[in-house]
């Protein structure tokens, strides 16, 4: 009788641990290296950012860890509600570009974006710390991502460039959450906190943020290196009804 | 001790100081991947040297970070996102301008900037790469009579360079071995310089 109480105590224990390693959430944190930490000049809140006609070809290439389509998607999204026209085209590994939108009217701008993994880093030792431990010490693992943005115009003389870096730390552990999740609760306030999905936004509004102002930047280079003339009208492509 | 060692292990203190860090700090940080050689000749001392397979094949590598010496919200935008990229701007810039002219041009040179004192350090940023480039560059800005500024300032930004350009060289305010570069920006929500050379009478953007 007292070894059957004693083996479910044992059994109610070792589900006790394997609930609270179930539950165990990861900590994000997003810090920006090269150029996504700099100001910039443009409200990407803006609705008439891009207003007077801006046609625009997003094209993003593919890369290791990067989702190329999810990535076009959201850049479409963020210009269209600042007001440009946008059309996106996804290549493939293969160089084929995958499901272009339909394009009506030749875009004005093109922007390429090509993003990479640069670096990734995984601790096998603290993951079987963490796994030994019931995640009581955190497994840490970090990838720094690179963008590489260039707008030309349609002739394909190039108006803008830029690259970026992001870097984005990941500890997985029930000390390392719950701990963090106490001072997120208690002290620290809601833009400063690391559980949660805020470090996803942080990054897409820093991100979105600089290809506006990019692009932004593009077009007055090409209102320069035009000398200010007005912009011609659209032209309709071959072969459609007037 | 060991209670100290057991939070560290918790908090993850002992893998990544990021994590204590706000965001504004993260911000503060210029950051940038190196390999583990060019890190240990970087920073001696702070970097030991790689082990020499890794000289041989160049394995791992290194975040090095230095905090900013004017932090995030210091100055206005606009004027940040230009002065931390002055340098690249306006080597650029002025390496165009010195193919337009002979070696032998007398370079002026004049910033367009909404607050003095950036626009300031824009003009000599540009004077400072010319004369490096082996130019001769004056100290001196080129200007127009009273009136003839009063008349500029009236006409629109796509002629006002132009003419101005035109009337420098009929007034003789610039010489036929003198040459003008213009720093500007075009637009008050841009990041970005333009560039325009004004040389014997005829104003030419920079691309």
């Amino acid at each position: 009788m007292a070894l059957q109480l004693h083996q479910c105590r044992a059994v109610k224990f070792g589900l006790a641990v394997v609930a609270i390693a179930m539950t165990t959430g990861c900590v994000t944190v997003y810090q920006p290296l090269v150029g996504l930490q700099r100001p910039i000049a443009l409200d990407p809140q803006t609705p008439t950012n891009f207003t007077d006609n801006t046609r625009v070809l997003v094209r993003c290439h593919p890369g290791d860890g990067v989702e190329a389509d999810v990535l076009c998607r959201n850049v479409r999204s963020s210009l269209t509600k600042q007001g440009a026209m946008v059309t996106t085209e996804v290549v493939r590994a293969s160089g084929k570009v995958a499901a272009p939108d339909r394009i009506e009217t030749p875009p004005q701008f093109i922007i390429d974006i090509n993003s990479k993994l640069i670096h990734h880093e995984d601790s096998a030792i603290l993951s079987l710390l963490c796994i030994a431990s019931f995640t009581l010490i955190p497994a840490v693992e970090e990838w720094t991502f690179g963008q590489e943005i260039r707008i030309r115009d349609a002739q394909g003389f190039l108006l803008a460039q830029q690259s970026f870096q992001e870097r984005f730390v990941e500890s997985f552990g029930l000390g390392v959450w719950a701990l963090n999740g106490i001072i997120d609760l208690l002290i620290r306030p809601k833009s400063e906190q690391v559980t949660g999905d805020g470090y996803k936004e942080e990054f897409t509004r820093d991100l979105h943020g600089h290809l506006a102002q990019l692009l932004y930047n593009a077009k007055v280079r090409a209102r320069v290196m035009n000398s200010f003339a007005p912009e011609p009208s659209p032209e309709k492509p071959k072969g459609t009804a007037p | 001790m060991s209670r100290a060692v057991l939070l560290c292990a918790l908090s993850g203190c002992a893998i990544d100081t990021l994590a204590f860090k706000t965001k504004a700090e993260r911000r503060n940080l210029d950051c940038q991947r190196l390999s583990d050689v060019e890190a240990a000749a970087r920073y001696p001392g702070q970097v030991p040297p790689p082990p020499a397979k890794e000289l041989a094949g160049g394995m791992g590598d290194v975040l090095a970070c230095s905090t900013r010496y004017l932090q995030t919200g210091e100055r206005p935008n606009r004027d940040e996102a230009i002065l931390t990229t002055l340098s690249t701007q306006v080597t650029e810039l002025a390496d165009s301008a010195g193919a337009m002219a002979p070696q032998t041009t007398r370079w002026h040179v004049d910033a367009f900037y909404p607050s003095l004192p950036v626009a300031q350090k824009i003009a000599v940023a540009a004077r400072t790469t010319l004369a490096q480039r082996g130019f001769i560059v004056s100290d001196r800005v080129p200007t127009l009579a009273a009136g003839d500024v009063a008349f500029l300032v009236t006409l629109p930004q796509s002629e006002v360079y132009r003419i101005a350009c035109a009337r420098s060289f009929v007034t003789e305010v610039l010489g036929p071995d003198e040459a003008l570069l213009g720093l500007m920006i075009v637009d008050p929500k841009e990041t970005q310089l333009h560039g325009g050379v004004c040389l014997r009478g005829e104003w030419r953007w920079l691309p």
